[in-house]
């Protein structure tokens, strides 16, 4: 299939060889952001931010059933904040046949994956996260 | 204090106005406002107006319309605050001593359905992925629900206590009361909040007169602008605890020297229920998961402690984006004089408006705060 990213820079290869969301980690304070960031809003400085590979585990926070949907999107979806271990909460939609019981509180795990069709047919690259499967 | 007054106020009823045009709607406001506050179009030396979708240079083009082209005029986008922005730099340019009498509009005429989150897709990651704006309350819902008891009868309460309000508001969108069934059988837009729930999307614009203190026309009672402060959102996790509005909030307390305790009346931005039920809490008048309790008391209900929402609020006057911040002032000055009719609040005597706007990636709550605090 023909796809393209939902932005530039989006992603980077974390220490095992796997596809993850790019962050900026500040030297200076510790704080870890996503999107990336030039300058650290804590320490006002922007000279010692460097990319770092966000962990692909994280808890929900809040999740919403999102009825009435963007035009992009085909249907409804399951839309999420989610707090990742480096100390960041983003927002993104859960997938997965287990997305409409996610609950506040359940470990999910990131997944790159198309998330709608632009109108010349190209599938658009983006991240949701699944319910995070529990070893046996 | 801000050293500003009130002097005139003036509204067009929020609704949809196909036959008209932004630029009718802004001059009917404006000429409304001039008319009550007592003072002629000559006599306006600065024209502010807060809109988010009208387009360049559409102050110029009010002016223009209601023939006072050449006079100082701006155009203010801060989403659902504009035009309290516009009243902010007013206040500011009155204790400046630059002008006399400022005409502040507010005005909007909207597209129907699910707003927009950015008009520039690109510019935000978040709307790109599907984060709307009833679903950022909804997100806050979630993780209400998941720390203290609420209901969707509690939220549904909010929307009929401010639909109850708006039906007694002539210049309200929505003057049809409504039962707790009937808005919880409405369509789901963004789990657990229904239509009736939200906002509508509405037409309409609001006009005020600010001037010096003590140079009030003679007339009508000038209601005092006690404090006016600006706050910007922050990033979720770093700084945001606590968050824009509370912090808004609180400077505004400080430069009126005032607490919640004293305020009577509150517009603020109920953009939708669960919005309603964390302002209580954010704009101090109780603690963090107290809101729920407020409002199954009747405390926020016309005849409580503190009415929230008298003139219907967002989810009954309706939401022209740029038109809220200057009606929500409207609304407290016609409230202040106690002209309110069957939506009266009680020996009111001061008034607090919120407008709040923006969702931005990565920021925790609103883009924008502007809190004003109203007394007579």
């Amino acid at each position: 299939m023909n796809t393209v990213p939902l932005r530039p820079g989006l992603f980077i290869v974390d220490g095992d060889g796997a596809r993850a969301l790019k962050g900026t980690r500040c030297a200076h304070c510790g704080r870890t952001y996503f999107p990336p960031r030039r300058v650290c809003p804590r320490c006002r400085r922007g000279d010692a931010l460097a990319d770092v590979a966000l962990g692909r585990i994280g808890v929900v926070h809040a999740a919403t059933h999102v009825v009435r949907h963007p035009a992009h999107f085909a249907c409804g979806y399951v839309l999420a904040e989610v707090d990742l271990p480096e100390g960041v909460r983003l927002r993104a939609q859960l997938g997965g046949d287990d997305a409409a019981h996610l609950r506040p509180g359940d470990r999910v795990e990131l997944a790159i994956e198309p998330l709608f069709m632009t109108a010349e047919g190209q599938a658009v690259l983006g991240y949701r996260f699944h319910k995070k499967k529990e070893a046996p | 204090m801000t050293g500003s007054i009130v002097v005139g106020a003036g509204v067009v009823r929020f609704g949809r106005y196909p036959e008209k045009s932004a630029i009718d709607l802004a001059s009917e406001a404006s000429l409304a406002a001039v008319r009550d506050a007592g003072v002629e179009l000559k006599d306006v030396d600065a024209f502010f107006c807060g809109h988010v979708r009208q387009g360049m240079t559409f102050a110029q083009r009010v002016v223009d319309a209601l023939g006072i082209a050449g006079i100082p005029a701006a155009n203010f986008e801060n989403a659902c605050a504009s035009s309290a922005t516009a009243l902010h730099f007013a206040c500011l340019a009155v204790a400046a001593g630059r002008y006399r009498r400022v005409l502040v509009c507010g005005c909007e005429k909207m597209e129907r359905g699910l707003l927009p989150l950015n008009d520039l897709m690109e510019n935000d990651l978040e709307a790109l992925i599907g984060m709307t704006v009833p679903g950022l309350s909804a997100l806050m819902a979630s993780w209400y629900g998941a720390h203290y008891d609420l209901k969707p009868e509690d939220l549904a309460a909010v929307a009929v206590k401010n639909r109850a309000h708006a039906a007694a508001n002539p210049h309200a969108h929505l003057q049809t009361p409504v039962s707790a069934q009937e808005v919880l059988a409405s369509p789901m837009i963004s789990t657990p909040l229904t239509r009736m729930m939200c906002c509508p999307t509405s037409d309409g614009a609001a006009a005020i007169v600010v001037a010096p203190a003590g140079e009030a026309p003679s007339g009508r009672q000038p209601v005092r602008i006690l404090a006016s402060h600006l706050e910007g959102g922050c990033l979720i996790g770093v700084d945001s605890v606590p968050n824009a509005t509370a912090r808004a909030a609180q400077r505004a307390y400080e430069q009126a020297a005032l607490a919640p305790i004293d305020v009577d009346l509150v517009e603020a931005l109920d953009y939708t229920a669960m919005a309603e039920i964390l302002l209580y809490e954010d704009l101090g008048f109780c603690a963090r998961g107290e809101g729920v309790r407020m409002l199954r008391d009747g405390e926020t209900a016309l005849g409580g402690r503190v009415c929230f929402s008298p003139g219907g609020g967002l989810i009954g006057r309706g939401h022209p984006l740029g038109a809220t911040g200057v009606a929500q002032v409207v609304e407290a000055v016609v409230q202040l004089r106690h002209e309110a009719g069957g939506r009266q609040v009680p020996a009111a005597r001061v008034a607090l408006t919120h407008a709040a706007g923006g969702v931005i990636t990565g920021i925790d709550d609103e883009a924008v705060v502007a809190v004003h605090l109203l007394g007579v």
